[in-house]
């Protein structure tokens, strides 16, 4: 029964669980979300308290009606995520954290330094969430938001507020919270870390299990070709030999030999097109995703429905991986579901293009869904070309599957779409100022590379600054006022700028892992003897604070980010408790013109490194995923072109012929009673066809996965593949095995590949010399004495980036040596470690 | 009756042929290998029927047919295909065109379309 009211409100805040395989998990949005949720909770029951018992003031309840607003934002946001809509999600809690920001700080600018933190911690969440693009929107929001809520804490006078409440409620206050907020950026900071680490080898694993399923495949379509459409045809040629000799002998049992035959030929064709169908259904290249997706579901046998708002035609690579995507899901959902089960899918391109699979069957627990392979066979396709696939279930609940595919993604395959989505303007009005920013930044940092130590450099000159200025101020005043302290202070400012300057020697020689406990250390002390002396700078302190943790997320390893996140809490504790019990230096009771825009200067050079390193860490995160995702995409696009291929050959070649000997089975037929004379040419020609349909299964079969490789090995299909080679070719083959399928097939057509390409490129009178050997794993040398070319030219070659994916997919690697006129030479290898667990037989 | 067989695979034109050869009544007009090709051969010589493939490379059969019948609409338009009718998007069955399976296609299919005007769509 469908749950009302506030208890379906509670049901969905609590939520079930949603599961995204090798993505960046829903999930954990989520409990960021609920968090922010608990820490308004918490507050308003604070103050709800507080008005209660000490203050009965009405801006005290305008204060918790804000809270309570933002509130409501939140639950907004948590249900939009259940509706699939993570970037909604992210700008709505940003909205919410953002606003509520400003409102409370106009009243009560106290809670200035709680919530500068808060400012931008929504940017670092987005940062697995979000592409370039909108990253920088939100990192230009972020800027803007934050200057504003430092300059409306700096210039406010509140609403008074201040006066009426007890010292200790609001230190309180601050001591919780600002360890609270600090506690929930490092958690942030902790989440990037784990996705910069564990993306790449993610990618690495479905990598190889799509090449691995892609394998699998050609060896099930061989076997499919031989044992079923092969073995028709070679029957109805001896049918046709028949029927020709039974004319000359025994024209009255030619007749029903006849009719036998055509009907043979019916069912044999019907097969073969049921098999290339499977391989690619003619449909969707003819027609789209739509007919090809209904003509499915009407073959489906659970009654499904297929819906489709605003789709077009796609590239081949997108229209046949979400096409098999939704035919597994359908497939999973006849054998799972449940006899009584329907199926809906819709299809929709709206912002990109997306799909929701629903059967009303009995659902499973996410456990089991996710040892499956078919839903890790489905992310694998989908994320291949840049989608995302959603899986939601209960025991009883049916099933629910959202695949979205981004429309940078359908832009970068190529399609055009005219651009709906709102606020585009102000999107690409806060990008410009985030560009501007980072502009800025760098030109100061004097670089735009990677390695930290600029950024470190960078935040120990501006310590260095920092000390020294105020140091400068300090004796400057001294001279005019004589007061004694402030002589103090410049000493403590020079005492300050000595480590400084030792760790900025330290960082130009040492290691990144130095570098950053060297940088960490110096930040947290700086952070502290700053709050010491101005307790009013204690926004810019918390910013400080947690810059090293944001800083760490590219660069440490698991063990050693957990401690710096632990340091940073800490840090952030004792820098607050400072902050709220020094009396400081009396900073504060200078004019407001002059402590004003320091702190506001202060703060917004602190959100702009940390907005910097939240940019940085996301650049981080997708350039080392970078390389094996592209070369993901173009495997999983080169068997899908092959697919392509198979289906054509199987439809223009075997197919047509099957199709034509039916049609001229059914002639003969006729003839034999009408005249019988004629007959004899028309078997023959028959005949003809039906060879020449067997010439062409053959031919196509041995294409797909010679059969030699499973029966003898790498060696003896390389052999049989270079009698076929145009230019003359040797094979040395020293003590080798046999080794796992997915071994012998990758290896095999890369140099397929390379014996292709030397055909093509070599020239006429190179030869070609194969060395294979066992050898600290599995080696080839590929050698040919041809043109050779420009090693710049022959890495933009398909050919060269085909064999490196491949070998690259299971573990070996490929060094390319060539020249003009001297030839080329392939050296593969692939480790022991590639092929020894899988056991090698 | 004058037929006009398109079909860009030579061996099925050939076999088509081949069937309207054996039943009375009928006379082969002319082949064409694509939809471009029929309408062209249609521009120039009376035809009573159009055998065609549906799925040919440039103008496919259902776009050729459509042409046909906007343009000749006494011309009897029979698509060949190898996928059953349901397969077919869902606007190829209001171009006015009969429908039959290339597998099951002989000179008994050829007589039924003469005999019953080809109402029954297989």
């Amino acid at each position: 029964m469908e749950r009302r009211g506030p208890f379906r409100l509670l049901a969905g805040l609590r939520g079930h669980e949603i599961i995204e395989i090798g993505a960046p998990e829903w999930e954990r949005l989520r409990s960021y979300i609920q968090t922010d949720l608990l820490g308004v909770a918490v507050a308003v029951v604070w103050l709800t308290v507080l008005w209660a018992t000490v203050l009965p003031d009405g801006r005290l309840l305008a204060i918790v009606a804000l809270l309570l607003a933002m509130a409501v934002f939140l639950v907004r946001a948590v249900h939009l995520i259940h509706g699939y809509r993570r970037f909604a999600a992210v700008v709505v809690f940003a909205l919410a954290n953002w606003i509520v920001a400003v409102a409370v700080t106009a009243m009560v600018p106290f809670a200035l330094a709680t919530l500068v933190p808060a400012v931008l911690l929504p940017v670092l969440v987005a940062v697995q969430h979000m592409n370039h693009v909108r990253l920088s929107a939100m990192l230009g929001a972020t800027m803007l938001v934050g200057t504003a809520l430092v300059v409306v804490g700096s210039l406010s006078h509140g609403a008074g507020l201040e006066e009426q409440v007890p010292g200790t409620v609001t230190n309180a206050l601050a001591i919780a919270y600002i360890p609270f907020i600090t506690a929930l950026v490092s958690l942030a900071a902790w989440q990037n870390h784990g996705m910069l680490v564990a993306r790449t080898e993610a990618l690495r694993e479905s990598r190889a299990r799509l090449v691995a399923a892609a394998d699998r495949e050609r060896c099930q379509i061989e076997r499919n070709l031989h044992e079923g459409p092969q073995q028709r045809l070679a029957a109805a040629a001896e049918q046709t030999r028949r029927a020709a000799a039974l004319l000359e002998s025994d024209p009255g049992r030619a007749g029903p030999l006849l009719a036998r035959l055509s009907d043979d030929l019916q069912e044999a064709s019907a097969e073969l097109r049921g098999l290339a169908h499977g391989i690619y259904p003619p449909q969707l290249g003819q027609y789209g995703l739509e007919t090809a997706l209904r003509a499915a579901a009407q073959h489906a046998p659970i009654p499904t429905t297929v819906r489709a708002v605003g789709i077009g035609r796609y590239p081949p690579e997108i229209e046949i991986n979400i096409y098999f995507c939704l035919l597994e899901a359908l497939r999973n959902a006849v054998k799972h579901a449940g006899k009584d089960a329907t199926v809906s899918i819709l299809l929709q391109d709206r912002n990109g293009l997306s799909f929701d699979f629903r059967d009303s069957g009995v659902g499973t627990s996410p456990a089991t869904l996710q040892t499956g392979t078919g839903m890790i066979n489905m992310n694998d396709r989908l994320s291949a070309i840049g989608g995302a696939l959603t899986i939601d279930t209960r025991p009883g609940g049916g099933l629910r599957l959202h695949g979205h595919l981004p429309r940078s993604a359908l832009e970068s395959a190529g399609v055009e779409r005219s651009r709906q989505e709102p606020g585009e303007r102000v999107r690409e009005a806060l990008q410009a100022v985030w560009y501007a920013i980072a502009r800025v930044y760098t030109t100061l940092q004097r670089s735009a590379h990677p390695h930290p130590y600029q950024y470190i450099a960078t935040g120990l000159w501006t310590i260095l600054g920092v000390a020294l200025g105020g140091g400068a101020l300090a004796l400057a005043v001294f001279a005019g006022t004589r007061i004694p302290w402030l002589l103090t202070l410049a000493g403590l400012c020079g005492a300050v700028a000595l480590p400084v300057v030792a760790a900025l020697r330290v960082v130009r020689r040492d290691r990144v892992r130095h570098a950053i406990a060297v940088s960490a250390g110096t930040a947290w002390c700086f952070a502290l003897a700053l709050t010491v002396l101005l307790p009013s700078a204690l926004p810019y302190a918390t910013l400080v604070t947690v810059s090293p943790v944001l800083l760490s997320v590219a660069y440490l390893p698991r063990g050693r980010f957990k401690l710096v996140m632990g340091a940073t809490v800490a840090a952030a504790a004792v820098i607050t408790l400072a902050g709220v019990l020094a009396p400081g230096v009396g900073f504060e009771q200078a004019p407001r013109w002059i402590t004003a825009p320091v702190v506001i200067a202060l703060v917004v050079l602190g959100l702009t490194r940390a907005c910097y390193l939240a940019w940085h860490n996301h650049v981080m995160l997708v350039a080392r995923a970078e390389a094996v995702q592209e070369s993901r995409a173009r495997l999983v696009a080169a068997a899908d072109r092959e697919r392509r291929q198979i289906e054509r050959n199987l439809h223009d070649g075997a197919q047509q012929r099957l199709v034509a000997a039916a049609v001229q089975s059914r002639v003969a037929q006729r003839l034999v009673a009408t005249q019988p004379d004629d007959v004899g040419p028309l078997l023959a020609q028959l005949s003809e066809d039906l060879r020449e349909a067997q010439a062409d299964l053959r031919d196509l079969a041995h294409g797909i996965y010679p059969p030699q490789l499973a029966e003898s090995g790498l060696e003896a299909a390389l052999r049989a593949a270079v009698r076929h080679s145009p230019l003359p070719a040797q094979i040395h083959a020293a003590d080798l095995g046999r080794y796992p399928p997915e071994i012998e097939i990758n290896l095999y057509f890369c140099l397929l590949e390379a014996l292709q390409n030397a055909s093509k490129h070599a020239g006429e009178h190179a030869t070609v010399t194969i060395d294979l050997r066992e050898k600290d794993g599995l080696c080839f040398d590929f050698h040919d004495t041809g043109n050779g070319c420009h090693p710049g030219l022959i890495r933009t070659g398909q050919g060269i980036t085909n064999m490196y994916d491949r070998l690259g997919a299971i573990g070996g690697t490929l060094t390319i040596e060539t020249g003009q006129g001297a030839g080329l030479r392939l050296h593969g290898h692939i480790p022991r470690s590639a092929y020894e667990p899988s056991g090698r037989t | 009756m004058r037929v006009l067989v398109v079909d860009d695979l030579p061996s099925f034109r050939r076999a088509v042929a081949g069937v309207i050869a054996v039943v009375d009544g009928f006379v082969l007009a002319g082949e064409a290998a694509s939809g471009e090709e029929a309408l062209d051969f249609l521009r120039g010589e009376p035809v009573g029927m159009v055998l065609m493939d549906v799925n040919m490379p440039g103008m496919g059969g259902l776009e050729a047919a459509r042409h046909i019948r906007c343009r000749h609409p006494d011309v009897k338009v029979v698509l060949l295909s190898v996928n059953n009718t349901e397969d077919l998007p869902r606007d190829a069955m209001v171009v006015g065109a009969h429908y039959r399976h290339k597998d099951r296609f002989g000179p008994d299919e050829l007589e039924a379309l003469w005999n019953d005007g080809g109402h029954s769509d297989s």
